[in-house]
């Protein structure tokens, strides 16, 4: 069988042994898989310097196990990393998202086109809080975790004006008397990622739930590392 | 069977990066027919490195002293510090004699996936040596990866009072310093950006 050149986004890189390195890319027609690139930290190596988190690449991977061995890479289809100092430690999350929550070796196109049109924002160092809301929500959506934004789970029913409903995850909103609640109309512009009006803290709240839920109680690191230290 | 010690050297000889057998054959023979008191001196070296090397308990460098060679070293700048990610960085750096101030060696750098944490890199004790120490310019030499840049930025925000460099000039995208000659290092030295 002819091997195939691949687009892909590289997810994570890490160190194997002096001179490998192995890598989780996301790439559009396999989903995600596990990549060895033989001597890529040799400058001298073809690899060398290509395999950075959020680079769009072009490869060709052979090997019929899980890891894959990385044998070519498209040297004139190298688009630049992310570069900060703003976002990185948003970037970093939204790989370490991607990592946990992707199962391994499943294409999603959808996913997919989420994925690219965030790394775009984030080469124009323009990703806003929102901006990171809309993409947990999507990327709940397209992998089947989607948020129930259309009835009250307990009672069934369509979401009534002069309410509160609180979030359970996987189950979804019901009536409550909880104060820090969301209304009918607030869930309603959620629903269609009108985010502008509603509490930052409530709404990167009630993300954290949804995606932990997703994650079988592992926390992700990401978002105790970067709190700041006291010496 | 009786073992033949010489295939065991060999064999041995291959966990040496970049050492594969056709190499490890020819440092075996070399050891053991051409230079033996070489090859003495360096079997007693490595046991005596082995038995006594630990880390710096200032800089976290390798050292087989409590405190290492350049920290103790007085002439050197002692309000000058430069923050790298491994033992060969700094080897690196003081390859090419561009830097006359002293080191702190993370061990790594800020990895939320692989779970690389502040703690993890000494970052805590890091702050604390700047302050005590009254540091008065960090130059932060880590990698130009993600994680290195994290890892810089991180850092960075941590700092208020002292003025604070990121090397980046001529060091290329998701390099190590360990593969980069010694003048593009000293010219990233010298053309540290002040953030
Ligand atoms: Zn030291």
């Amino acid at each position: 069988m002819p091997h195939n050149w691949e687009h892909c986004f590289l997810l994570h890189a890490r160190s194997f042994g002096d001179t490998s390195i192995i890598a989780d890319v996301f790439t559009e027609s396999s989903g995600k898989i596990s990549i060895m690139a033989k001597g890529a930290k040799n400058p001298r190596s073809k690899f060398f310097g290509h395999l950075l988190p959020f680079s769009a690449l072009r490869i060709i991977v052979t090997g019929k196990s899980e890891m894959k061995t990385l044998t070519q890479i498209d040297s004139n289809f190298v688009s630049q990393s992310v570069k900060g100092p703003h976002d990185l430690y948003t970037y970093l999350y939204v790989n370490e998202l991607m990592m946990r929550l992707l199962p391994q070796g499943l294409p999603n196109q959808e996913l997919y086109d989420l994925y690219q049109k965030f790394v775009e924002l984030a080469r124009a160092d323009a990703i806003s809080d929102l901006d990171l809301r809309v993409f947990e929500l999507n990327l709940l959506d397209v992998l089947g975790y989607g948020i129930n934004f259309d009835t009250d789970s307990k009672e069934n029913s369509e979401f009534k004006e002069a309410t509160l409903y609180s979030f359970i995850p996987e189950k979804g909103f019901h009536r409550s008397n909880d104060a820090n609640g969301f209304s009918a109309q607030e869930i309603k512009a959620i629903k269609n990622r009108a985010l502008e009006g509603i509490d930052k803290l409530k709404l990167k709240q009630l993300l954290q739930v949804a995606i932990g839920a997703c994650l079988d109680g592992r926390e992700l690191s990401s978002r105790d590392f970067f709190k700041k230290i006291r010496i | 069977m009786s073992k033949d010690l010489l295939y065991e050297l060999i064999e041995a000889l291959t966990i040496l990066p970049g050492v594969g057998k056709k190499s490890a054959q020819r440092m075996a023979l070399f050891l053991l027919d051409k230079n033996k008191d070489g090859a003495l001196h360096l079997a007693q070296t490595l046991e005596e490195c082995l038995d006594a090397i630990q880390r710096c308990e200032i800089c976290r460098q390798l050292t087989s002293e409590s405190i290492c060679r350049i920290c103790s070293d007085e002439s050197r700048d002692a309000y000058s510090l430069c923050v790298v990610e491994s033992p060969s960085d700094v080897l690196a750096i003081e390859s090419t004699g561009g830097f006359k101030g002293k080191y702190f060696v993370l061990m790594g750098r800020l990895s939320p996936i692989d779970g690389v944490s502040p703690d993890d890199l000494g970052i805590p004790d890091l702050l604390r040596h700047i302050q005590s120490a009254k540091i008065e310019e960090v130059i932060l030499a880590t990698s130009s990866t993600v994680e290195g840049d994290a890892t810089a930025s991180f850092i960075n925000d941590h700092l208020d009072s002292v003025k604070v460099s990121r090397i980046s000039y001529g060091i290329p995208i998701g390099g190590e310093l360990e593969y980069v000659d010694g003048n593009t290092i000293a010219r990233a030295i010298q053309g540290r950006i002040e953030i």
